[in-house]
């Protein structure tokens, strides 16, 4: 009975099978016209001809394929497009994919509604926030922060939950606040209630802007109680390379937790603290092999003197710092 | 007389207890595969529809970690230009390949510096464990996304090892020299690093049998079915065991396997177990069941998933004598996996893992394929013998075909209903008649295998057996 009844599910998907694949090959002619008229409109920018072509495509294969043509695109062409989508209403289409669709569907739909920057858009990401699904949530925040709507960070955060807030996600929003709203991603860092990893992204987005006025900040950032903290601190210091963090990547270099070395030791050489050379020839011997082994490139890139320094370690008696000094040397000489 | 009439009634006794033993036995079986398709379906059911893998390029592309693939290459002259050329072209946005050829004695060293313009270089790495002398290092001075690392041989899970040392990205991907990845399966398999990256340690993917598939400079151009029958014997089995025994398993976190031919692994984990076990027939299984011991010994909360869409392509044994060593091997790994972690079986110390997963391991392979193959034997006989009454013969009978029938289509169900990988209504026809063939004469066969590698395991025979390649198809041959 149970064998049968498979079969006869199968039979039946067989023949659904043969259904869906003629509907697809409906649809991918659909797609073809659709590509060939958004084609046409980057050359002849007719909108009354583009929008002829368009009158008779399903709005949901518009909604869908559209969008591949215009990830492929940038500027005023690209401009022109989303107008003429906005023009047809597919936003109200992609609107809909949003409350209705699948996860798949509605993370799809989150992304490309930033095409549509409208008062309409924004109430559909905002309710979006409060979706099921993290990665629904997750993406919603990110179209937001893209179109500049992204309610307070905190209360953001707290919508997207104990799981999505530990996904590597949240460094793409809070990439799209840095500029503008860093004090923001300062208190998320500082805040000793929030999670470790949600604390380091914010801390690693903060290095990445470029922006000096953060450096006193994330300085003191590298003395944090957790060594997660403290590395991403040390990172960010690097990232922004002011040569006036050589005290700080110094202090780090001895710190306890290996982690927090080997971020220093990278650090060291984007910095130019040339003063590191003792620090970093005692880290050749250090019991992590990643803390070694930046030590020995940090030595290397500060020219002779570090060459010379590794010469001599790499000539000396066997040991690991000998090994390692040796081996980065080999390397770097190729 | 009486005596006589004792004695029969003795063995009349015991012929009926061990029927009723083989019976329980493949009842349980057919339990804990019935389970499997329940949960898998509920898995699949939940999972979202795939996204495009251009989707994930424009959502992931920025915070992917940096991954590398290691393949261990032994004898592979044949397929590792076609691998290389598959890995080189992946949608990824930060990785590196690296080929260790593990002492081959046909030319695949010279092959691989001849393809793709080798020169030695230096690299210093991380001596973190232990493996045979590499004897050189290899890379392309234009492109420094490949490297290749010439070792002495010592084994699959050797050379992945020193692969594991030589390489610097946080996470690594091994895959088998004569398999062809997808080129968006990194991005897929990297998707529960991205996230869950706190907790995912491990990602397998789909294995999908490449044989009488169309491949050019490394990529699939044409999907087909293979047309020779073990081939296709081999697709339906391993649909069940990706599709339906990975995906149940990993839903309840319980995953005891990640195929050799293609998982993700993160490499500081790796490490801190020790890497893979030299001279282990089922290394990809032992590690897999290590991580589980490590991360409940150190109380992590930790994830190992299965999921299906990242799909590496390999060939399938033609042969019923290259299909038997496998199958063989498998069993003596399986068998291997279970005595060496035999302190985790019922243990409750580590949850699902001794509970369950243990527990599937010690029916499915453990006491399984003896006794299915005392059964086949055993219930025909005592049935002609008077022992055993016709309806007894016909429950087993029911037990082993119907089931089988019934879970071999389900999984069949499973993959046309959420995934249709397979490219027309006539490749799914053929499939169905193959799920209800196969358990007819090639399971039976499959048991002999198995048991074989039981007796292999017991005689400690570590032979790992040549597996004969033709390569694969290629559109421009």
């Amino acid at each position: 009975m149970l064998a049968l009844m498979s079969i006869s599910v199968m039979l039946a998907l067989i023949v659904r099978r043969v259904i869906v694949t003629r509907l697809e090959k409906k649809r991918n002619v659909a797609k073809a016209r659709l590509n060939a008229a958004l084609i046409r409109f980057t050359a002849d920018e007719d909108k009354e001809k583009v929008l002829e072509s368009l009158s008779d495509i399903p709005r949901t294969v518009i909604a869908d394929a559209g969008f591949e043509v215009l990830a492929l695109l940038r500027g005023n062409e690209r401009h022109m497009i989303e107008e003429v989508f906005a023009q047809i209403g597919i936003q109200r289409v992609i609107q809909k994919q949003l409350r209705h669709g699948n996860r798949s569907q509605r993370i799809f739909a989150a992304e490309r509604l930033t095409a549509f920057p409208a008062a309409e858009t924004n109430r559909a990401l905002l309710a979006a926030l409060r979706d099921r699904s993290r990665q629904v949530r997750i993406s919603a925040a990110i179209a937001l922060g893209e179109m500049q709507a992204l309610p307070p960070l905190a209360e953001v955060m707290n919508m997207i939950g104990y799981r999505g807030q530990r996904s590597a996600q949240i460094v793409d929003l809070f990439q799209t606040i840095a500029a503008d709203r860093s004090d923001e991603l300062r208190s998320v860092a500082l805040d000793p209630r929030a999670n470790v990893f949600m604390r380091s992204a914010a801390m690693a987005v903060l290095g990445q802007t470029g922006d000096y006025s953060h450096l006193t900040f994330i300085r003191e950032m590298t003395s944090d109680d957790s060594a997660d903290i403290a590395a991403a601190a040390v990172n960010a210091v690097g990232r922004l390379a002011h040569p006036s963090s050589a005290p700080t990547i110094i202090k780090a270099l001895k710190h306890a937790d290996w982690r927090v070395r080997s971020e220093a030791a990278q650090a060291v050489r984007l910095v130019g603290a040339k003063d590191a050379m003792p620090e970093l020839t005692d880290l050749l011997d250090d019991a992590e092999w990643p803390v070694r082994y930046w030590a020995a490139h940090a030595l290397h890139a500060f020219g002779q003197e570090g060459i010379d320094m590794l010469r001599s370690v790499a000539e000396g008696d066997p040991s690991r710092s000998q090994r390692t000094a040796s081996m980065v040397m080999a390397e770097d000489a190729a | 007389m009486t005596l006589d009439a004792d004695i029969t009634a003795f063995l009349f006794d015991v012929a009926f207890w061990i029927a009723v033993i083989v019976m329980t036995s493949g009842l349980l079986q057919t339990l804990v595969y019935l389970a499997q398709l329940l949960v898998a379906t509920y898995a699949l059911m939940r999972r979202p529809p795939v996204a495009r893998s251009s989707l994930l390029w424009h959502r992931f592309a920025d915070v992917a970690p940096p991954i590398a693939i290691i393949v261990p290459a032994y004898n592979e002259q044949l397929n590792v230009t076609e691998t290389v050329h598959s890995l080189l072209s992946m949608e990824y946005p930060s990785y590196e390949v690296i080929i260790v050829n593990d002492g081959s004695k046909d030319r695949t060293l010279e092959v691989l510096i001849e393809a793709f313009q080798l020169r030695q270089f230096a690299r210093s790495y991380e001596e973190a464990l232990g493996h045979q002398p590499i004897r050189g290092i290899y890379g392309n001075p234009t492109n420094d996304r490949l490297t290749v690392v010439d070792k002495e041989n010592g084994g699959k899970a050797d050379a992945q090892n020193a692969g594991i040392n030589v390489s610097r990205a946080p996470l690594f991907c091994v895959i088998d020299g004569d398999s062809i990845l997808e080129n968006d399966a990194l991005l897929r398999a990297s998707q529960p690093f991205i996230e869950d990256p706190e907790r995912t340690i491990a990602v397998g993917g789909t294995i999908r049998i490449a044989n009488n598939s169309t491949f050019e400079r490394g990529s699939v151009t044409e999907v087909r079915l293979p047309t020779k029958l073990l081939p296709l014997f081999q697709v339906i089995e391993y649909l069940r065991a990706f599709l339906m025994a990975r995906l149940a398993w990993s839903r309840i976190n319980a995953l005891m396997l990640i195929s050799g031919a293609f998982g993700v692994f993160r490499r500081g984990d790796v490490i801190a177990v020790g890497g893979f076990t030299k001279g282990s027939m089922g290394e990809d299984m032992d590690l897999v069941l290590k991580l589980h011991r490590h991360m409940k010994n150190v109380g992590k909360d930790y994830r190992i998933e299965f999921i299906p869409e990242p799909v590496c392509w390999t060939e399938a044994p033609e042969t019923l004598a290259v299909l038997g060593r496998q199958r063989s091997r498998w069993q003596r790994g399986a068998l291997e996996c279970f005595f060496r972690y035999r302190g985790m079986f019922m243990n409750p110390r580590y949850g699902r893992i001794g509970l369950l997963g243990m527990v599937h391991v010690f029916i499915v392979d453990v006491v399984g394929p003896v006794a299915e193959v005392l059964g086949y034997i055993l219930i025909p006989l005592f049935w002609y013998l008077g022992i055993l009454n016709l309806d007894f013969l016909l429950a087993y009978t029911a037990l082993v075909f119907v089931y089988g029938i019934f879970v071999s289509v389900g999984s069949l169900v499973l993959e046309e209903m959420e995934l249709r990988r397979f490219p027309n209504a006539r490749d799914l026809a053929i499939l169905m008649l193959a799920a209800i063939a196969e358990n007819f004469g090639y399971r039976q066969l499959n048991n002999f295998w198995r048991i074989r590698g039981c007796w292999q395991f017991l005689r400690q025979d570590n032979t790992w057996g040549e597996m004969t390649r033709t390569g694969f198809n290629s559109s421009t041959n």
